[in-house]
């Protein structure tokens, strides 16, 4: 399997301070037209809005399948000073993972990456030395490492 | 986009959701218990031409997946290479089209 995590899909230092200006500033990432941006959006808007994927400790993975891409993408944000998500714990988020996927991917990538997001999140609430990194590649390779040794 | 293309494929996606939901929350992701999801279902079948909505439900009992994307010209449902004339059309998702074959609603990821 390739590498999850790409520079191209990373911004370290997101300007955005509310959950909607998060949203936006991720799915902006994505490499599709401004229309299937904002279908995309309102899609992960209202996924939000049916259960939180805020799941505390400083850690958000806002996720959906939608009719507008063809391929699974994995876009990652950090916000220094902290955004409030509706997280579980009420605490401000700090790293986003941002999963979109076609409604049917024959090999299941959808919800096998998003398996393994969710655990190696478990696992960055305790070490917090991704707050520090601030290259793009250095950050990726750290997040691929981490899900090298889940398999 | 046409507004009731939109609306179809809000439902759909919402439909996955629900399907999906005994596996989010076994991955650790809460999500509001089926009436709530029930309740924003109808809020949106509320919107959708009745006799649109009619044949959403038709697919969805006989398919599962009532709206597909298209991809190269082909039906993700059933994958069959749509009539050239239907591909060549332009600004497709402006309108309602279905697949000639399984009768599909039809959105262009391409368009
Ligand atoms: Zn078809």
């Amino acid at each position: 399997m390739k590498d999850v995590f790409k520079p191209e899909f990373v911004k370290l230092e997101l300007e955005a301070t509310t959950r909607e200006e998060v949203l936006r500033e991720l799915v902006d990432l994505l490499p599709v037209g401004d229309d299937k941006k904002e279908l995309i959006y309102q899609r992960l808007l209202e996924r939000e809005n049916l259960g939180t994927t805020g799941i505390g400790k400083g850690i958000a993975i806002p996720h959906s399948r939608t009719l507008a891409l063809k391929d699974v993408f994995v876009i990652v944000g950090r916000s220094k000073k902290g955004v409030d998500f509706n997280a579980l714990d009420g605490k401000p988020v700090h790293l986003f993972f941002l999963i979109v996927a076609p409604p049917y991917d024959p090999k299941n990538r959808y919800l096998i990456t998003l398996g393994k997001i969710a655990e190696i999140s478990r696992e960055l609430t305790r070490k917090k030395e991704w707050m520090e990194i601030e290259k793009k590649e250095e950050f990726v390779k750290f997040l691929n490492g981490l899900l090298r040794e889940k398999k | 986009m046409n507004k009731q293309l939109l609306f179809l494929i809000s439902l759909q996606e919402l439909d996955i959701l629900i399907k999906e939901k005994e596996k989010e929350e076994e991955m650790g992701f809460p999500i509001k218990p089926c009436e709530e999801l029930k309740k924003a279902r109808e809020k949106i079948i509320e919107k959708i031409d009745a006799h649109l909505m009619r044949r959403y439900e038709r697919l969805s009992e006989r398919y599962g997946n009532p709206v597909v994307p298209v991809v190269d010209g082909i039906c993700q449902g059933c994958y069959m290479l749509l009539p050239t004339s239907l591909i060549s059309q332009k600004a497709k998702n402006e309108r309602i089209h279905t697949c000639p074959n399984c009768g599909r609603f039809l959105y262009w990821v391409d368009d």
